[in-house]
């Protein structure tokens, strides 16, 4: 026990020192704590952002926490909403990210994003569940910062993610332009139009316009604009045209450009917006490209003689096609030629220089001297019909070859004033008339003429003396030659032949000898050269006959063309061919061919002649060898008799078969001239006069004339319906009912926020009833009832809260209505 | 007997010349200075017990500042984004009636934090001077504090909870503030401070009049 209350012996170590002294090191905690806690206060003041300021008309819809987003992402927020001092304005007090705010210049711009409706899309749908927020642009260069900015009460043009290039577009009407309308460029949106805005001196409206950076090289200083909103009806010297374009730009309008003419510059390039004026339609945009506004107008003078009834200011002015100026006035004007005074119509004409070959930069007075230079080589001013049914007229000017001089006027006042020529005028009735004149002046008569003529020729041939005579001369020869053959002399010559047998022998040699002299007088071979002569003229025949079904043909071939009505031409070819026929029937060939023929017979009579009397027969009587020499060669020669009647026979069929084409030739003719007097000329005309009258009526018929204007009429009160529709605040109803729903949202929400109170005081509630009913103890019928009912209540609570849980958890099933 | 020690002859260990190890409980003589069985440091008192406790002291209320000042949690849902500090969340929990919540969050993040830090101050400054209230009283304040140190951290176990769970992409997010953790600390500091603080000085003034 006294172990236990004695303390430890004493055991002396010495402290080991602390080294620190009096202060501990423990202070050193709080000091580093409150460094940490400086620094890290410092870095939060430094990170907090800058504070802006920025002014709304009304506060639409922003509060406290409202982000500010630039490119859809948030960069600040609202801190708080104040009034300007005059009450003018809202002013939203932010803090904005500190690498933001240096960029934050005199360009940047601020908005109100909220829903919008319009034709071309729902924008800013998010906004409607997370309510609004302010967007942001500005450029990507930090300029001289600022911290107080006036904001937009619309979102500008570009929402500030968009690269492209801007241009301003002016034109007459605004009326067809609405804010958001598309930019067209073959019928594809490449660009859009902000709100339009009347000119500061009231003379037009002008509209910026936004093309897509992809598309901005399509826009150079070449490009014309034009209106494409709504439909457009034309009645022109083109025709009826009827354009109606997307129902987007029907309803917001539209702006359509085209670049036609390459060397532009393209307006990127240029650093402030490029300005285009916007045309009324297609047309005229087109048109416009030719004219260089720079360039001055050549204005000149015409005096026509004729009845202008047609040319309107505004008409075409074309140089071989090319509209090259338009009429800009007419009027009334007293010519003096010597004594007598007349009123003449002096037409106006304004000419693009350019477009008539003279340089761009050209003085007036130049253009002028060179004008009158075309005109001393011939150029005329003439009357020419624009659209044959509306009977509108043109200018044209043409170069008349071989005409008598004129010169260009210059001494008129004010303007000089083009010679003219005869004018190509062709309304409606002188066309018809022209058709007549043109089947009147058909030389359907020559063509009759040379057919008959052609007919006579052939007769005259085949009624040819000389041609009939061949075959009986033919005959003639035959029979000389059979009496040949049948004289006495020669039947008698075998006899002979027996009778000197030996001397036949001995004279071989000698017949073998006259024959090669015969031989070589070639008496046989000039027989088949003269015949072959025949056959020759025979095969011309031939070939001439073989022409003649061609040439029928051709005429076949016409009288369908004549059938076709292309008389004319029907009448050249016909008479072509005949031509070509009679120069056939008079080709010396032919001519030739009778005589030839008798030459030939005459040649093989003269042949026959010299058999006969030359003495061959006597020298055979006289001399055995002689004519056995001569039977010899007479055998040989008889051998080539059928051939010779052969090739006659030959030569016959042959003009037989000639002969047997004529009469087709004669039907062909007879064919293509009833033909000719089958083309109902008459009938045609009578058509064609009818058909004019009714184009005639129709186009004098009242109802045809006011046709254009009912359907632009029409199209205007479209249009104005249309205008009305973007005017009536289509649009805006739809932002306003969208905003309506936006407020019915939050109302939801804040109605939501209540549900789980409601269900839990209305849980409360049952508890209580239960309590209540639990007093009365038993479980009677109204006690179950009144549970029955409660547990009902409870469920509907249990399903609102749900619901609100839901609705807290998942807000876009609101929309979504899942 | 029990009641006469109770009140004033209590005579401390270091009034009868013996010193305590601190870590094995064995009983030196004051001479001692490293105790002969565990081998550790002797001290009669806690060397620079209120050195460290001030300092500590200083560093909770330092960092215990930011903490009510930054947000402690920041929430963002899809249809907003909040932060909220200590004392603006309750508030919006009493806007929302839920008083039970609030008072627990109220008495947990700003009431015990407080508490704690004028305990702790009032100790450290009665050791040297006259004290209203008894020795014992004051001893059982410092249990107090040791005790309900540790609940200190409720809000930041909530807080890291709620940023583990809630983390929905774009629906809704839950994240600490930098607040949490100067709360954290807040309360480690205040913990390491109470630790400091020798409660054997409350009965030192017994001795020094007894001295006298
Ligand atoms: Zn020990």
């Amino acid at each position: 026990m006294t172990d236990n209350n004695t303390p430890a012996s004493l055991d002396v170590r010495r402290r080991k020192s602390s080294g620190f002294g009096a202060v501990s090191w423990i202070w050193l905690v709080p000091i580093i704590a409150l460094g940490v806690i400086l620094s890290a206060t410092y870095q939060t003041y430094q990170d907090r952002g800058v504070a802006i300021e920025i002014a709304f008309g009304n506060g639409a819809g922003i509060s406290k926490d409202t982000p500010i987003r630039y490119r859809d992402i948030d960069i600040g927020y609202v801190e708080k909403i104040t009034f300007s001092s005059d009450l003018e304005n809202v002013v939203a007090t932010a803090r904005v990210d500190q690498n933001i705010a240096p960029f934050l210049d005199e360009g940047a711009q601020f908005w109100v994003v909220e829903p919008d409706v319009s034709l071309r899309g729902v924008s800013g749908l998010d906004t409607v569940l997370a309510g609004v927020y302010i967007a942001g642009r500005w450029d990507t260069v930090a300029g001289e910062a600022r911290t107080s900015f006036e904001g937009l009460d619309t979102a500008p043009l570009l929402a500030g993610n968009e690269r492209g290039v801007e241009i301003v577009l002016r034109t007459d009407d605004g009326r067809s332009i609405a804010k958001g309308a598309p930019l067209l460029h073959k019928g594809l949106q490449v660009g859009f139009l902000d709100e339009p805005q009347l000119d500061p001196l009231g003379l037009g409206v002008t509209v910026a316009g936004f093309v897509e950076a992809e598309y901005a090289d399509l826009v150079t200083t070449n490009t014309r604009f034009w209106d494409t909103s709504g439909f457009s009806f034309t009645v022109g010297a083109n025709g009826l045209g009827l354009n109606v374009d997307s129902i987007a730009s029907l309803i917001e309008g539209g702006i359509a450009f085209d670049t036609v003419v390459s060397g532009g510059i393209p307006v990127s390039m240029s650093p402030d917006p490029f300005v285009f004026e916007v045309y009324d339609n297609e047309t005229d945009a087109r048109e416009s490209l030719f004219e260089n506004e720079d360039q001055t107008l050549l204005t000149v003078g015409i005096l026509f003689d004729e009845n202008i009834n047609g040319l309107t200011v505004g008409s075409g002015v074309k140089y071989q096609g090319v509209r090259v100026g338009e009429v800009s006035a007419i009027n009334a004007i007293v010519v003096e030629e010597g004594n007598s005074r007349s009123i003449k119509l002096r037409t106006i004409l304004e000419l693009s220089p350019g477009r008539i070959g003279i340089a761009e930069g050209t003085s007036e007075e130049d253009s002028m001297f060179i004008l009158a230079g075309f005109v001393a080589n011939g150029m005329r001013a003439r009357l020419v019909t624009g659209n044959i049914l509306t009977g509108s007229l043109e200018v044209e000017l043409v170069d008349v070859e071989n005409t008598e001089f004129a010169f260009l006027d210059t001494d008129q006042d004010p303007f000089p004033i083009i010679p003219t020529t005869a004018s190509d005028v062709s309304d409606v009735a002188d066309t018809a008339e022209g058709v007549l004149a043109r089947i009147n002046e058909l030389p359907i008569e020559d063509l009759m003429q040379g057919a008959i003529d052609l007919m006579a020729s052939i007769n005259a041939l085949a009624q040819d003396d000389s041609l009939q005579a061949a075959p009986e001369q033919l005959l003639g020869v035959l029979a000389e030659a059979r009496t040949f053959i049948a004289s006495e002399d020669l039947q008698n010559t075998p006899d002979a032949i027996q009778t000197t047998l030996d001397q036949i022998d001995l004279m071989t040699a000698q017949l073998t000898e006259l024959l090669t002299g015969i031989e070589e007088a070639n008496v046989v071979g000039n027989l088949s050269t003269t015949l072959s002569s025949a056959d020759d003229a025979v095969k011309t025949i031939n070939s001439v006959a073989g022409e003649v079904p061609a040439v029928l043909e051709q005429i076949a071939a016409l009288t369908e063309k004549a059938n076709a009505l292309q008389l004319e031409v029907l009448i050249n070819q016909a008479t072509t061919a005949l031509s070509e026929i009679e120069a056939l029937i008079a080709s010396e060939s032919i001519a030739a061919l009778p005589d030839g023929a008798n030459e030939t017979i005459a040649q093989i009579q003269g042949i026959l002649s010299e058999i006969q009397t030359g003495g061959a027969v006597a020298n055979l009587n006289t001399t055995l060898e002689s004519a056995n020499a001569a039977a010899e060669s007479v055998a040989a020669s008889v051998e080539g008799l059928p051939a010779i009647t052969a090739r006659a026979n030959e030569l016959l069929d042959q003009l037989q078969a000639a002969a047997d084409d004529l009469p087709q030739i004669t039907a062909g003719i007879e064919d293509l001239v009833a033909k000719a007097n089958a083309v109902e000329i008459d009938a045609l005309m009578a058509q064609a006069e009818e058909t004019l009258e009714s184009i005639d009526m129709l186009v004098r018929n009242d109802a045809t004339q006011a046709l254009p204007g009912n359907v632009n009429a029409s199209l205007a009160e479209l249009e104005a319906l249309l205008s009305e529709v973007r005017a009536g605040g289509a649009i805006e109803n739809v932002n306003a009912t969208l905003a309506a729903a936006s407020e019915a949202a939050q109302a939801l929400e804040e109605a939501a926020e209540g549900l789980p109170a409601l269900s839990s005081q209305t849980g409360q509630l049952i508890a209580n009833i239960n309590a209540v009913a639990n007093v009365y103890g038993e479980r009677g019928r109204f006690t179950a009832d009144t549970n029955a009912t409660l547990r009902d209540i409870q469920e509907a609570a249990d399903a609102i809260t749900s619901l609100a849980r839901a609705i807290q958890r998942n807000p876009s099933s609101i929309l979504t209505g899942r | 007997m029990a009641g006469a020690g109770y009140i004033s002859g209590l005579t401390t260990a270091r009034a009868a010349g013996l010193v305590a190890c601190e870590r094995c409980g064995q009983v030196h003589q004051r001479q001692n200075e490293v105790c002969r069985r565990c081998g550790a440091q002797l001290h009669s008192r806690k060397p620079d017990s209120l050195q460290k406790v001030w300092a500590w002291w200083l560093a909770g209320v330092i960092t215990f500042i930011p903490a009510n000042i930054y947000p402690m949690l920041l929430t963002s849902t899809l249809v907003e984004r909040s932060e909220s500090t200590i004392i603006g969340g309750v508030f919006e929990l009493i806007h929302y009636g839920s008083y039970g919540i609030a008072a627990i969050v109220f008495i947990a993040s700003i009431v015990i934090p407080l508490l704690k830090f004028f305990i702790i101050a009032y100790l450290a400054l009665s050791v040297h001077r006259h004290a209203l209230l008894s020795q014992h009283r004051r001893h059982q304040l410092f249990v107090f504090v040791e005790f309900i140190g540790r609940w200190s951290m409720i809000d930041i176990f909530v807080v890291a909870v709620l940023a583990a769970l809630v983390q929905l992409d774009t629906v809704a997010a839950i994240n600490p503030g930098i607040a949490a953790i100067n709360f954290a600390l807040a309360v480690v500091f205040t913990m390491f401070s109470a630790q400091s603080f020798d409660p054997r000085l409350i009965w030192d003034e017994n001795e020094a009049a007894a001295d006298d």
